[in-house]
């Protein structure tokens, strides 16, 4: 394990090395000439390093780095090492610097783990060959406008999965304590504070609603409301014990009101508490007016 | 007239396994049930005195075995959550010892945190008992990628809720392996017949 201290760097050059490695090569010696320190993988990882968690010092050299500068040219989104660097730097609110090949659009999407990010909603500096990119560093470099750059962040319809439960929180009053996201569905479980069936109706109702606009991309939606839970689950004798509500999203294009939308709710009540045969039996629950 | 079933009781001390002398048990009773996934029982004694009346305390872990001759197996095994002394005139002292099975430990612990799984609902279930005191028993292979976040819930809570979504059995036995399953409809593999049956009573209620 090669122990040699990681110096800080001003810059971090993140590219592909499919369509950049010649302008990332030339834009790092450029930087070194003039004594600005630049991380660029193909010349900072320490041989013995080799394929011997080459990544580590990647990743520690990011976290050292001021600025991150992104050579976005084809295929630069598609590259699993430049989403890890961006996620890392993202999570790290790193400045970044965007320097874009003039034949390719703007609008380049890069798909992370839990988001995607229009690097075209953000400052681009264009270039045509290797020279104009150092230069456009170099120019950007002296007059510091990476200081100012914009952070690149996810855009607000594209939430984590930790955003939408804060946002359901936000929007209904409740956080939800225990939550399953899977590929096709999302289950919801929640304490009821409600006191009366209108309440409860109208909170299932909204809580839906929520989960419905926030998880679109899922087929079913299942919530559940523990009213009253010790350890052997809810038998205290008030309305209602554990209730499961269950709405398909095919059917989210079709409600227009109110009425409509909570006749597309199935619901479930657990008819006995018990370990093995975990019965649940469909009930009909009138909308009160 | 056939043999009495027989009690034994042990706690664990830090050299091993003690028995409390058999004479020493006037009373025991359990509660175990479909109903809950969390045993209780209770277990009253002649006043321990030495190593033993001083295992006898909150906590602690008991194991009652019920039997004949060689021939005993595991009735119940928890962990002791509160002991009653009393005395009567006339009468020696006596100690009452509530406590509830292994499970326990699941319903009183709660937890925050964020588990991301990409082979089902088992590897969830093994990360929710990494760092609990339990081994793992028959836990089928399940698929699926998921994600769970709680907060402030039992582990018990969370148990239950994937046993609700995925239709499952979780099971936690008297050995401190649990158990994680398909909810497949199981055969009979015996059954009783008349001449099985010597005398019967039937209530209704």
């Amino acid at each position: 394990m090669n122990n040699e201290k990681l110096s800080e760097y001003q810059f971090f050059i993140c590219y592909t090395r499919d369509s950049a490695e010649d302008l990332a090569l030339h834009l790092w010696n450029g930087l070194e000439k003039r004594e600005i320190s630049a991380f660029l993988d193909l010349k900072n990882i320490p041989k013995k390093a080799k394929n011997i968690e080459w990544w580590k010092f990647r990743d520690d050299a990011l976290r050292n780095s001021a600025t991150v500068i992104l050579i976005i040219t084809h295929g630069f989104e598609k590259s699993e090492e430049v989403k890890k660097e961006i996620s890392l730097a993202l999570d790290e609110d790193k400045d970044f610097l965007l320097l874009r090949y003039s034949d390719l659009d703007k609008n380049v999407i890069v798909v992370l783990k839990d988001k995607e990010v229009n690097l075209g909603e953000y400052n681009q500096i264009v270039f045509d060959t290797k020279e104009e990119l150092l230069r456009k560093v170099l120019s950007s470099y002296s007059t510091e406008k990476t200081t100012h750059a914009p952070k690149l962040i996810a855009k607000p319809k594209l939430l984590s999965l930790d955003e939408k439960l804060v946002t359901i929180e936000q929007k209904t009053g409740y956080y939800p304590t225990l939550v399953i996201d899977e590929e096709s569905k999302i289950c919801v479980y929640y304490n009821t504070f409600s006191q009366t069936i209108k309440e409860i109706q109208s909170e299932v109702m909204s809580v839906t609603r929520v989960v419905c606009e926030l998880f679109s991309d899922k087929e079913r939606v299942i919530l559940t409301l523990n009213k009253v839970h010790d350890y052997t689950g809810t038998i205290a004798p008030v309305e209602p014990e554990i209730v499961t509500v269950v709405f398909e999203m095919k059917d989210w294009s079709k409600i227009s009101d109110k009425t409509q939308f909570w006749n597309k709710l199935h619901f479930f009540r657990r008819i006995l508490n018990d370990k093995y045969l975990n019965g649940k039996a469909p009930i009909r629950w009138r909308l009160v007016p | 007239m056939g043999e009495q079933t027989e009690l034994k009781v042990f706690m664990y001390s830090r050299t091993g396994r003690l028995e409390i002398p058999s004479t020493d048990i006037i009373n025991f009773h359990s509660n175990a049930s479909v109903k809950s996934y969390c045993d209780t029982f209770q277990l009253t004694l002649k006043q321990q005195k030495g190593e033993l009346g001083s295992l006898i305390e909150p906590k602690k872990e008991i194991e009652i075995w019920a039997g004949k001759k060689e021939e005993f197996h595991k009735l119940i095994a928890g962990y002791i959550d509160k002991i009653v002394t009393e005395k009567k005139e006339n009468l020696d002292e006596i100690t009452q010892i509530f406590g509830r099975s292994y499970d326990a430990v699941l319903v009183d612990t709660k937890i925050s945190g964020k588990i991301d799984f990409e082979q089902g609902y088992s590897q969830a279930i093994r990360m929710l008992l990494k760092n609990t005191p339990f081994s793992e028993g028959e836990v089928e292979n399940s698929t699926g990628k998921g994600t769970l976040i709680f907060r402030g819930i039992a582990i018990m809570e969370i148990i239950k809720y994937i046993v609700e979504v995925s239709g499952w059995i979780f099971r936690l036995d008297y050995d401190k392996k649990y158990h994680f399953i398909r909810a497949l409809p199981q055969k009979s593999v015996h059954t009783l017949e008349n001449k099985d049956i010597k005398s019967y009573r039937i209530v209704k209620q």
